[in-house]
């Protein structure tokens, strides 16, 4: 237990500072909103191809995940904001193998990122997206949860490098924007040009995307398995790549 | 396991091509206040860093109880307790949410961490501040929170960053008395740039300039260098074969009419001088004398003061005013 320590020390203060800052982060759910309510309602009787499902049941769980994707990686800024008010020096120099304290705060993030999406899904269902069972919802959040831990790690090794906080929202934004729009959350990819199929294909985080949706709503174009396979193997990678990373800070 | 709570060997440390640390060889001993004193830009903060594991040196070598700074860092880590020099809390967290998350780091169990967390606020005077976020605190308040959470612990080394920077005189005088009270249990390592704290607190003191350590001892045996300290008598009288014929172990000489005699202990000589004097029959319309100070150490060592200015504090002062005789 004494291991686990630096992990459960450095998530719980993340999410007390969550929770003291639980207006901002509602209000960060306002583009996620927007994306919702005005695409995936605005365009809700569009006729994908080969889906029988309306456009608001497809979209629905990419944009839940795009949330988690977003909020998450940019949790990764406390780690710069940390450095410039001197506290990280507090958790550099702290009995704990560094290794414990990425993986508490890519916990952390994963959490943030999966409450935010949790409420999105309340949302996504309000607006009219039914879900199949119980058990796929909660089989979606673990989706969710991956996402969010993989979306961390990488803002976490963002953060190593970037030592300003612009610097690193550019960056930031330069990373997830491709990572979404090939996600294929907003368009079936199996009917898409090749390039833009082997560019989904090539995109973890589509197996995200497709994790989720199948679990919400049913919607299937990768095998399930398969999906939490890849997600699973993508996290694992980038989370010790980012713990990897931590181990070359000096301060 | 040896008398010696760090022993450092030959730490150098560059950055970028710059030698901020030319081979530092230090041996403290347990249980002793030692002080770093040296001017900005010295090394001090670097060669703290390295003994905390913050910094990994370039070369030589640092053991401390025991444990290479390098191979054994969660053990050193555990040992010690460190207030830094820059700030390195959680503004957005309260006073006590700060040490309570420091102490669970730090391995401690909560009952046993949340008295203890009182106990030092209470000694830093933040006890009726502890819920509140330390965003809203003062400098001073800031500082003195993070001197308590490095004690938070109960460190066997606590290193003190220019603990005292910013605060208060009466929280500096409260600071002192407990770090005092530590001497014997503790190994204190702290830098600074006042005199009277080092003089005070200080058991051991090295001089550190441009990456080197100049000079090292306590307070007399670094005032020693200097050579001695003045007594500075005005008299129309000749006091000179006076004090030869006394065989008091000192040396005279004149300048613009005032006698400048040098000892080695003017508080401990005045006395007995002004007795020998007195008896001569010499008339004496005015004594002053001229203390060795740290700050005077310090110019003769590196022919640059230490701080341009320094905390109003009798001790500081060069001149001490002995009042008139006669
Ligand atoms: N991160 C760094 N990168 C480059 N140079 C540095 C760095 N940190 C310190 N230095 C240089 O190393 C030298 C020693 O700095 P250090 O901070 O150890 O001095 P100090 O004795 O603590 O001074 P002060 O009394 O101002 O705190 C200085 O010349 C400084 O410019
Ligand atoms: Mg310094």
């Amino acid at each position: 237990m004494r291991h686990f320590n630096g992990v459960i020390v450095v998530f719980e203060r993340q999410m007390v500072r969550y929770w003291r800052h639980k207006l901002r982060w509602l209000v960060a759910l306002v583009t996620p909103l927007f994306f919702l309510l005005f695409l995936s309602v605005g365009l809700k009787h569009i006729q994908l191809p080969g889906i029988e499902e309306n456009y608001l049941v497809f979209s629905a769980p990419g944009i839940i995940l795009m949330t988690v994707l977003f909020h998450s990686m940019f949790t990764g800024v406390e780690l710069i904001f940390e450095r410039q008010f001197g506290f990280l020096k507090e958790t550099l120099i702290a009995p704990i193998p560094r290794w414990e304290a990425i993986l508490g705060k890519v916990l952390g993030g994963a959490v943030i990122g999966l409450i935010q999406g949790i409420l999105m899904t309340f949302v996504a269902i309000l607006a009219g997206m039914p879900i199949i069972s119980f058990l796929g919802v909660i089989k979606a959040f673990f989706f969710l949860f991956l996402t969010g831990m993989a979306s961390t790690a990488i803002g976490v090794a963002f953060a190593v490098k970037i030592h300003d906080t612009q610097g690193f929202v550019l960056i930031v934004n330069l990373v997830l924007f491709p990572l979404f729009f090939l996600s294929g959350a907003l368009f079936p990819f199996t009917t898409a040009p090749w390039w833009l199929k082997f560019l989904v294909q090539l995109n973890p985080i589509t197996y995200g995307v497709e994790g989720t949706r199948a679990a919400l709503t049913g919607i299937q174009q990768i095998g399930f398995v398969n999906c939490a396979l890849v997600l699973f193997f993508f996290t694992v990678v980038v989370v010790w790549f980012s713990a990897k990373m931590f181990e070359t800070v000096e301060e | 396991m040896s008398d010696f709570a760090i022993v450092s060997d030959a730490v150098t440390k560059r950055y970028n091509g710059f030698e901020a640390l030319k081979g530092v060889s230090l041996r403290i001993p347990r249980g002793v206040v030692f002080g770093l004193l040296g001017p900005n830009g010295a090394g001090k903060t670097t060669l703290l860093s390295i003994f905390t594991t913050l910094k990994r040196a370039n070369s030589g070598s640092v053991i401390v109880e025991g444990f290479d700074v390098q191979k054994e860092k969660y053990s050193v880590r555990k040992l010690q307790g460190v207030v830094f020099q820059d700030s390195s809390h959680d503004g957005e967290l309260t006073a006590f949410e700060n040490l309570f998350f420091h102490a669970k780091l730090y391995g401690m169990p909560s009952d046993k961490s949340r008295k203890k967390i009182l106990d030092v606020l209470e000694l830093v005077g933040l006890s009726d501040r502890k819920d509140d976020f330390v965003n809203t605190f003062s400098g001073g308040m800031r500082r003195r929170m993070e001197i308590a959470r490095a004690l938070v612990h109960e460190p066997k080394i606590l290193y003190l960053d220019e603990p005292t920077t910013g605060l208060d005189p009466q929280t500096r005088n409260h600071l002192w008395e407990y770090l005092k009270n530590l001497r014997g249990t503790t190994t204190i390592v702290l830098t600074t740039h006042y005199m009277d704290e080092a003089e005070k607190l200080c058991d051991i003191i090295a001089v550190i300039d441009h990456g080197s350590i100049i000079a090292q001892g306590n307070s007399d045996d670094l005032k020693r260098i200097v050579g001695g300290e003045v007594i500075l008598v005005r008299s129309s009288d000749n006091i000179i074969p006076v004090l030869k014929r006394s065989k008091f172990k000192c040396s005279v000489d004149k300048h613009n009419g005032i006698f400048e005699i040098r000892v080695d202990n003017a508080e401990k000589s005045i006395a007995k001088i002004l007795r020998v004097l007195e008896r001569a029959g010499v008339k004496i319309s005015g004594v002053d004398v001229h203390r060795t100070t740290l700050e005077d150490v310090f110019l003769h060592l590196t022919g640059k003061s230490l701080r341009e200015e320094s905390p109003v504090d009798f001790e500081t002062k060069s001149y001490t005013n002995l009042g008139r005789v006669n």
